[in-house]
């Protein structure tokens, strides 16, 4: 290995760096603060205990170590009560570092006490005043010729061949390492007993023995080559490998990685670890030294081989190396100047390996890495996943529940000592609390890749390192996240304004561009404060969890969705098993169990996935974390900035803080994707705290939707409230109703919140916007049902439909939503009936070709899967109508709105009770969520509360394409059979039947105008315009009743998409005075116009 | 009602019918009409006849009509169930366009496919990494189907 020529050197530089150190150092105290007596130190130690079993591993047993004259010379030591000073400093500096100068001692112990010869002859020839007895000033010399001793040196002194070859077998490391436990005996017993009157002088004497021994124990440590060494023990193995034995032995609950009986003279027990390194810290005290005499001890311990073991923290029987490795580290950090080398070594943050690291090197190079990286997730740990979750189907619940406890229970005590372990270091001293935060920001900049669509798993962070980190940075969020939120301003909101910790350059901000965002960074600096630790670790914690536990919550969720193309997979291959008997059958049968082969990897995935995502100390944590920061949001945006004490006014003020805008769009999105999460998979840990933060939250923004950019998110807060509706347990709506419905914040915004949504998601800007707002409004309906029942929900609806423009667009989109819904459902209804009768008729069925039948059950499965969609959504968005239609009446009777609404009634009650009827007669209509019934009823309802309405009356009279008398007659007959309605109620429904025929006559006689010129005709419906105006920027003219019909679904103009409001349309006063007069013209040729009607009365009363 | 803008259109298509396309109610009933596309020369549907339905939703026309082939096509954006994919008869509807225009679009639509929006995905893959292997199919689906 090491050149002689080099070793040589290295050796004679340290040895006189040391010489000059010494004496120096023996005459002042050593460092400022002084080693604590190790008796004192042993009573402090808690955690590392001698092994209480005897292990069966045995020590090691090249190197037999037998120490058989010490008991002896001890002895002789400690019941002598005060001897001789002289006496006593000659003993113990034999038996601490069993030398002498004296030949017949030597043999007298059989040379168990080495004679150095050579010294004596050389303290002779220096003139040395005291003859063999040996004294302080002589300890330096003896130890050295003691150490330069080479058992294979050849020597022609036969004299001296038997103290050689006697030499014990002990590396220099473990030499030293008997000797300072010498010490420790010796000073215990001067305490204890006293055996001399000098006590200061003997105490001095032990001190220098000891800075003696512990400076040469370091130096062995940084070149264990310095001095002879056994020659049948590797050099790789000595050194800083030695100091390692004793700190991987320190863990009560594991097997020591390599242990020693407790009897060994020459290897430190658990209670002496840490007395010693405080030694060698108390004299390394220069920061480059010490990390010379510890920094590969410490590389040694965490990166050892038992964290990389394929079994990681899944070992079965107690064989847990990785705990041995924790608790080395723990011990090395509860030494401060050792704390503080970690964090300035190169290795702290993966440096100094000559090449940049990797985002997924970080974990294998960083000193913390490895013991961050484990975990249970099965890409990086596979073979927990196999032991614990193989063949997930045929596992028990309570087989899973008990491994889930076992692994969380590991994790749990991993994820303490982690955070032991960091806490230490950040408190050792602001340099290396800095230097933690820098771990912890590297940690997030090298895995912003981690929160990308199609990232390799291969390239970034694993799931385990990232998780058990967040529990780490949690830990320390813990406490300025106390239940009164008096430390919440303490974090500040122009952190990234003077702080780079994270990059936000690729990060999509709340609203604002990157221009804007960099323009605020130059317009607030002088406003921030420097970053304080609490800021620090917030915006970290969030940054982590974004890239971390947040997109493995995704990765989870993505398992569920390939398990169902699998089943899919699987279905289609199944198909209806016809393939049975045929010659494919053994094919089609290897094809269905490869499927299902896979479908079980992922199932055990999705299990060990679970044991750690879904840990309840870690959910727990994380939902207290998420609340804080949702509270935290909505403070930002508090024109009081005291939220929630008290709590927010609601909405918003128009004016969105540049604070809030700036910020990462991930801090808003993971609150929901977290709240979202647990709510679906994990309901019963909000039961705790967190649900009314989650509905604050959710209210917050959906009132005040323009807060938010992304309409994604905004969705996602809706979704969430959904899910918590959804029946859990004996919650019939699900772990937030209760809160809907008591919360006074509920109780108040629920509706507008919901309505405002509603209106919101027509027009998203999202290409997908068509179909999402199916989604959200089918979790508003769903949301609104579940709170329908509370009086007070109800009468915040009337509150809110005094707002009369928001909620006439709110209830004409629901309108199109069923005109769309329902015409959609009905007519896939009869597409399937359509090929449902097709296939009934066999024969005919089976006269088609193959390929015809093939196509006609594939188009007849696709309709399968999109009609429950749409009969469910088209059912609920009725049932909305019946509600709202019994509570308020007043904005469905609104020109724009009682025409379309009478055209779609009356639409529907054709398709249901009309002469088509038949064709929505299909198989098994409860698979397509399909019930006529109910709908017919529901239908009816709508008409029965809306029948005592003039306008009602007057639009189904008024609509020329559906209604029809008899359609009434029969939906009655239906309604009176089944039945659906009350005799009463049928008495109310044949009343409004009259009274629509009534007016029909009186409208038919209304109508003919005879020809009427172009120019006077609505452009989009052909219809003689009553109040022309103008639309600003196409400068068309068209009818105030037909542009005000389209901007409650579209806010454009139709002929050119400009934006448009109803404000904005320019009155055309000539135009209406032409069309009057062409009016009053015509009626005065047909009498029959001059029928009392509202608006025409009006008219008449300008003309007559 | 929209009755007067409907009857408006087809005395509109009947006096300044677009080149390719033909458009009328079923029957008597208004509301339920029936159209023929002829494959646009330029494409690989050219020579075949395309028959479509639409029916006017009771609110158009506020809302889209709703059109779909009847005869069998292979296209990107157009599924087995003769569903087409195009934007103008779901979110970028306007009252302003008219089933001739709509028509039109379909036409141009048949020329120009839009495969990064597509409905039958399988044709759309082929149509970006294999063109002539589609237009071999898309031809000889018109010939077997639209002929």
């Amino acid at each position: 290995m090491n050149e002689p020529t080099d070793a040589d050197r290295i050796r004679a530089k340290r040895i006189a760096r040391l010489q000059a150190s010494s004496p120096s150092s023996s005459k002042t105290p050593l460092s400022p603060s002084p080693p604590v007596p190790p008796s004192q130190v042993v009573a402090h130690i808690p955690q590392p205990q001698p092994n209480p079993k005897s292990p069966s591993v045995p020590p090691r047993s090249s190197s037999p170590v037998t120490t058989p004259n010490f008991p002896l010379k001890k002895r002789s030591l400690a019941p002598s009560l005060k001897v001789d000073y002289h006496t006593w400093e000659h003993e113990v500096i034999a038996t601490v570092l069993k030398v002498t100068l004296d030949k017949s001692t030597a043999e007298a112990s059989e040379f168990d006490v080495v004679w150095l010869k050579h010294l004596q002859l050389e303290l002779e020839t220096d003139g040395y005043p005291h003859g063999m007895r040996l004294t302080s000033d002589i300890v330096d010399r003896l130890l050295i010729t003691r150490l330069e001793l080479d058992p294979q040196a050849m020597s022609d002194d036969l004299e001296y061949v038997s103290v050689l070859a006697s030499l014990p077998s002990l590396s220099v490391f473990e030499y030293l390492v008997a000797c300072w436990k010498r010490i420790n005996t010796v000073k215990s017993v001067l305490l204890k007993k006293s055996p001399v009157a000098e006590i200061q002088q003997a105490t001095a004497l032990l001190d220098k023995l000891r800075d003696l021994i512990i400076s040469y124990a370091g130096l062995t440590l940084q070149e264990p080559a310095m001095f002879p060494q056994p020659i049948d023990r590797p050099i790789t193995s000595l050194g800083p490998p030695e100091l390692r034995a004793p700190l991987l032995s320190l863990s009560a609950l594991s097997t020591p990685l390599y242990s020693s009986t407790s009897t060994d003279q020459s290897t430190l027990t658990p209670a002496e670890v840490e007395p010693f390194l405080q030694d060698l810290a108390a004299r390394f005290t220069d920061p480059d030294e010490l990390h010379q005499t510890l920094g590969n001890v410490v590389l040694l311990v965490s990166s050892h081989s038992s964290l990389t073991r394929p079994e990681g923290i899944g070992g079965v029987g107690g064989d847990s190396g990785w705990r041995a490795v924790v608790s080395g580290m723990e011990a090395l950090v509860s030494i401060k100047p050792i704390a503080e080398m970690i964090t300035r070594m190169p290795a702290w943050l993966g440096e100094g390996y000559g090449f940049e690291v990797s985002p997924s090197d970080f974990e294998k190079v960083s000193i913390m890495g490895r013991m961050l990286g484990l975990g249970t997730f099965s890409r990086e740990w596979p073979a927990i996943t196999q032991t614990y979750f193989s063949d997930p189907t045929k596992r028990t619940r309570a087989d899973v529940d008990s491994s889930n406890a076992s692994l969380r229970g590991t994790l749990k005590s991993l994820q303490s000592s982690l955070f032991q372990i960091f806490n230490a270091l950040v408190r050792t001293s602001p340099e290396a609390r800095e230097r933690v935060l820098e771990y912890f920001a590297t940690a997030v900049r090298l895995n912003v890749k981690r929160a990308g669509m199609q990232v390799q798993p291969e390239t970034v962070a694993t799931d385990s390192f990232m998780v058990n980190l967040q529990s780490v940075l949690l830990r320390f969020a813990e406490p300025f996240m106390d239940a009164r939120y008096t430390k919440m301003d303490r974090i500040d909101r122009y952190y990234f304004s003077v702080s780079t910790r994270i990059d936000l350059k690729e990060e999509t901000r709340i609203k604002a561009t990157s221009d804007e965002a960099a323009q605020w960074v130059e317009d607030s600096k002088s406003k921030a404060a420097p970053p304080n630790f609490i800021s620090d670790i917030f915006y970290l914690c969030n940054a982590l969890g974004h890239y971390g536990y947040i997109r493995t919550i995704q990765t989870y969720e993505d398992f569920g969705k390939t398990l169902d193309d699998y089943q899919r997979h699987h279905d289609m291959i199944n198909g209806d098993g016809s393939w049975m008997g045929t010659p494919v059958q053994a094919r089609m049968q290897t094809a269905i169990d490869n499927v299902k082969d896979e479908m079980s990897k992922i199932q055990s995935k999705q299990l060990a996935y679970r044991v750690q995502l879904l840990d309840p100390d870690l959910v727990f944590r994380y939902i207290g974390f998420t609340s804080f920061v949702s509270t935290w949001l909505i403070r930002g945006v508090d024109p009081k900035g005291t939220h929630p004490n008290p709590i927010i006014e609601l909405p918003l003020p128009k004016e969105v803080p540049m604070t809030f805008r700036v910020l990462p769009e991930f801090i808003i999105e993971d609150v929901v994707e977290f709240f979202l999460f647990v709510v679906r998979q994990s309901p019963e840990s909000l039961d705790l705290s967190g649900k009314s933060e989650l509905v604050i939250f959710a209210l917050t923004f959906l009132t005040s939707t323009w807060y938010i950019k992304n309409p994604f998110l905004k969705a996602k807060i809706n979704e969430a409230i959904f899910y918590g509706v959804l029946p859990y347990g004996n919650d019939k709506h699900g772990i937030l109703g209760y809160t809907l419905n008591s919360h006074p914040v509920a109780l108040k915004h629920l509706i507008p919140a919901l309505t405002h949504f509603y209106i919101e998601v027509e027009q998203t800007g999202a290409s997908s916007q068509f179909y999402d707002k199916f989604n959200a409004r089918r979790n508003i309906a769903y949301i609104l049902k579940a709170v329908w029942d509370n009086p007070t929900h109800r009468e915040a609806l009337n509150i809110e439909a005094r707002n009369v423009d928001k909620f006439i667009r709110f209830i004409n989109l629901m309108i199109n939503d069923v005109t769309y819904l329902m015409d959609e459902s009905l007519s896939e209804l009869t597409q399937i009936h359509n090929i449902q009768s097709e296939m009934s008729d066999q024969a005919a069925w089976n006269a088609q070709p193959q390929q015809y039948r093939r196509e006609r059950e594939g188009t007849l499965r696709g309709l399968e899967r999109h009609a429950s969609g749409y009969t469910t959504l088209g059912r609920s968005t009725v049932g909305l109508l019946k509600d709202f239609t019994a509570e308020t009446k007043g904005p469905f009777m609104m020109p724009e709105i009682v025409e379309k609404l009478a055209a779609m009634l009356d639409y529907n009650l054709d398709a249901l009770v009309g002469p088509k009827c038949g064709e929505l007669k299909v198989q098994d209509p409860e698979k397509y969520k399909f019930s006529p019934r109910q709908l017919l009823s529901d239908i009816l309802q709508v008409y029965i509360n809306l029948s005592d309405q003039e306008e009602f009356v007057r639009a189904v009279a008024n609509d020329g394409r559906s209604y029809r008398k008899e359609l009434f007659i029969r939906a009655m007959e239906t309604a009176r059979r089944v039945p659906l309605k009350t005799e009463a109620e049928i008495e109310v429904l044949k009343l409004f039947v009259e009274k629509v025929e009534e007016m029909k006559l009186t409208i038919e006689a209304e109508e003919d105008l005879g020809e009427i010129p172009d120019e006077f005709l609505d452009p989009l419906m052909f219809t003689i315009m009553r109040d022309p105006v103008m639309l600003p920027s196409s400068r068309v003219v068209i009818d105030r009743s037909t542009i005000k019909s389209h901007l409650l679904s579209d806010t454009k103009d139709p002929f050119n998409r400009a934006p448009l409001a109803i404000e904005d349309v320019i009155p055309h006063a000539e135009l209406k005075a032409q069309i009057d007069a062409f009016i009053a013209e015509r009626r005065n040729k047909n009498p029959a116009l001059n029928r009392p009607d509202e608006e025409v009365v009006k008219m008449d009363v300008s003309t007559d | 009602m929209a009755l007067k803008r409907i009857n408006k259109e087809l005395i509109d298509l009947g006096r300044d019918p677009p080149s390719s396309c033909s458009a009328g109610p079923v029957g008597d009933n208004m509301f339920s009409w029936q159209a023929t596309i002829m494959g646009p020369t330029d494409s690989p549907y050219s020579g075949g006849v395309f028959f479509l339905t639409i029916t006017f939703p009771t609110d158009y026309p506020f809302k889209p009509p709703k059109v779909s082939f009847r005869t069998k096509i292979y296209h990107p954006n157009i599924n087995a169930n003769g569903s087409i994919c195009l934007d103008i008869l779901r979110d970028q509807w306007s009252p302003a366009l008219t089933i001739s225009k709509v028509l039109l679009s379909i036409c141009s639509m048949l020329t120009d496919p839009n495969p990064d929006d597509p409905l039958v995905h399988d044709i759309a893959h082929l149509y970006k990494t294999d063109r002539t292997r589609y237009e071999a199919t898309a031809r000889e689906w018109t010939r077997k189907y639209a002929t």
